[in-house]
């Protein structure tokens, strides 16, 4: 379970969060949605506890973080953050990439050594699991990097734009599976950022909407449509709450450039 | 035959070659300055003792400290593996190289000491205090590294001793053949804790120890382990920070305070021997208070540009300031013990005082390493692994 209690994040001058409060219970999938520098990436990172927030609380499964050792250290070690832009060791195969991590997170030896090769082969990285990672293709970088968030066997995830960054089909496929199985069958608690529609769609149990650091709707798919009153595709829902001016300016573009 | 006897006396056979260039490198330095003597006419008495001489103490430096480091497990991650992975315990020799002194060793040094004679002035207490001197100092190094701590710290305090009372050769002497009983009763102790897995000095990059492996995935992984952005900063940082411990910090320190004594005491004017450790303090007074402040903040950085605490008003965040408490503690601590002992006190006593109080305060001043990253008000932050090419950027 994650809480986050009027959270207010500023890196300058310009608050990126103003006041966000939320509460995300175990086993949903969360979507978080939003025009570009809006929050959501600052978001995740507050929850992930990347950042500490300038006001606000942050509580993981009722540990607040960042208050005692122990507690912090005992979030860390059942949490997992993946931002987009993860960086990661060249010189190492993908393999001991994964197994690195798991070793992290105290995977079981037999387990982590199985998993991390099935992982490899589920991501179609069977044949590069021991070549170093400084050879793979973006996309390549990017299911390691997927993998490396899975192997860790821990019950929270935190992804930043999960899906972008050069998967292909099979990838995405993929990742969209395991995520389903994870919070239908393992209760699992996973928080994700993409610009979507169908993949959110399809995976969240509920969808945030972010803009100018605040909260605009954390509803269900229907909720959401309820509110927006408007029962077509989410990417129609979703734009009259993050872009409710963008058919306006398009009209006046048309008249004025392209009549 | 040379094979038989190179097994038969692997130290003697080993050093062989070092005795025969030392002893063309020293017989032509001679040549060259008796030469030199009787074109000129001029007395080089003293210059040849020096040169020869010098070339003397130093081999015998060389040997002291290659016969510890070619011959202790420790110092060689190669012939360590091996020896674990065969029937060898600490009632056996070891297979190649003995660590400690043996009497090839006595052979070695007497011929250095032989080779010495040729000189108008007697070196030979000298070449042995070299030998020894350079025989212990790798001694307790391998101590620190088979975390056999307590006789690194004895090993350290001996030399120190036998440093102080340098010009008279024999009490020196006789100080470093005590040393050397203390170390010899090390050295069976760290051999008989084998196996070990050396330890590491603390350093600034992200490695992480990953130790209690199954053999299979510590294959895979290797003695250390980088797991990139953003796992080293959550967990592997915060699993072994590789911090040190409140006696250790304090027996460094102190140890530290007296070799500062001793090698300012190593200048014959009593002036003079305020001089070097005015200048480590004014060096240690900065940089060690820096050096924490660097390993605390390279990752962990500021939550708000200094723009943001004006426009926001929050000039002082508490939970992130307070990394810059005890280095400016340190640096304060130290000058305040300076003026307020150095009346009560020579310079030459204070100066290493007040340098033991700022290393103190900086070892040991809240909060500890592991806190700090795991509660401080910070912002984690890629740091150094974005310039270094030995990470690469997924997505």
């Amino acid at each position: 379970m994650i809480e986050l209690i009027e959270i207010v994040q500023h890196y300058g001058v310009r608050p990126v969060l103003k006041g966000v409060s939320l509460r995300i219970e175990r086993g949903e999938v969360v979507a978080v949605v939003g025009p570009n520098g809006m929050g959501k990436t600052t978001l995740l990172a507050v929850m992930a506890g990347v950042l500490f927030p300038q006001h606000g609380e942050v509580l993981i499964n009722g540990i607040k973080r960042r208050e005692t050792m122990e507690g912090e250290f005992e979030i860390r070690k059942k949490s997992v953050y993946l931002p987009d832009k993860p960086w990661l060791p060249a010189g190492r195969t993908g393999l001991e990439f994964l197994l690195a991590v798991g070793v992290l997170y105290d995977v079981e030896r037999e387990r982590l050594m199985e998993h991390a090769r099935r992982l490899l082969e589920l991501f179609d990285l069977s044949r590069l699991g021991d070549s170093p990672i400084r050879t793979y293709s973006a996309g390549q970088k990017k299911k390691v990097a997927l993998c490396s968030a899975l192997v860790a066997d821990a019950p929270l995830l935190i992804l930043d734009e999960p899906f972008s960054g050069g998967l292909d089909p099979s990838g995405l496929l993929t990742l969209k599976r395991i995520i389903q199985r994870l919070a239908r069958r393992h209760s699992s608690t996973i928080v994700l950022s993409s610009p979507v529609p169908e993949l959110i769609e399809e995976l969240a149990t509920r969808i945030l909407v972010v803009r100018e650091g605040e909260i605009v709707a954390f509803e269900t798919l229907e909720g959401l449509k309820g509110l927006a009153g408007h029962r077509g595709r989410l990417g129609d829902v979703l734009e009259r709450f993050m872009f409710p001016d963008t058919h306006e300016k398009l009209e006046c573009y048309f008249q004025e450039f392209l009549p | 035959m040379s094979r038989r006897l190179s097994r038969r006396f692997p130290v003697l056979a080993g050093s062989v070659p070092w005795l025969l260039f030392v002893s063309v490198l020293y017989l032509f330095a001679e040549v060259v300055m008796i030469q030199l003597e009787g074109l000129g006419g001029i007395g080089l008495g003293d210059a040849r003792t020096r040169i020869g001489g010098g070339i003397l103490v130093i081999s015998c430096l060389i040997h002291g400290s290659s016969r510890v480091i070619s011959a202790h497990p420790a110092f060689d991650d190669g012939y360590r593996g091996w020896l674990m992975g065969v029937p060898w315990t600490n009632r056996k020799r070891l297979p190649f190289l003995p660590v400690e002194m043996v009497w090839e060793d006595v052979v070695v040094v007497g011929w250095f000491i032989l080779l010495a004679k040729t000189l108008p002035v007697s070196i030979a207490p000298w070449l042995v205090v070299a030998w020894l001197t350079a025989n212990l100092v790798m001694l307790g190094w391998s101590f620190f590294l088979t975390r056999t701590t307590g006789f690194c710290y004895l090993t350290a305090l001996g030399l120190g001793f036998a440093i102080h009372s340098i010009r008279q050769q024999y009490v020196s002497l006789a100080i470093l053949a005590a040393t050397y009983v203390v170390a010899y009763e090390g050295l069976k102790r760290a051999l008989d804790a084998f196996p070990w897995e050396p330890r590491k000095l603390p350093n600034l990059s992200t490695n992480v120890q990953i130790t209690d492996l199954s053999s299979d995935v510590h294959g895979l992984v290797g003695s250390s382990g980088h797991a990139g952005w953003p796992y080293e900063r959550m967990l592997g940082q915060v699993i072994d920070p590789r911090g040190i411990s409140r006696p250790d910090a304090i027996l460094i320190t102190l140890l530290a305070m007296f070799w500062l004594y001793v090698l300012s005491s190593l200048l014959p004017n009593h002036l003079d021997r305020a001089v070097p450790a005015a200048f480590v303090f004014m060096i240690v007074s900065w940089a060690a208070p820096l050096i924490r402040l660097g390993i605390y903040t390279s990752g962990y950085e500021n939550p708000l540009s200094p723009l943001g605490r004006i426009a926001t008003f929050r000039l002082v965040i508490p939970r992130h300031d307070v990394v810059c408490l005890t280095p400016l503690c340190a640096g304060l601590a130290g000058v305040l013990v300076l003026l307020a002992f150095r009346r009560f006190a020579p310079l030459e006593i204070v100066l290493p005082i007040a340098t033991a109080v700022v290393v103190l305060v900086t070892l040991l001043g809240p909060p500890s390493l592991r806190r700090w990253r795991l509660t401080g008000g910070h912002r984690l932050a890629i740091g150094v692994q974005k310039n270094n090419r030995d990470f690469v950027e997924a997505g």
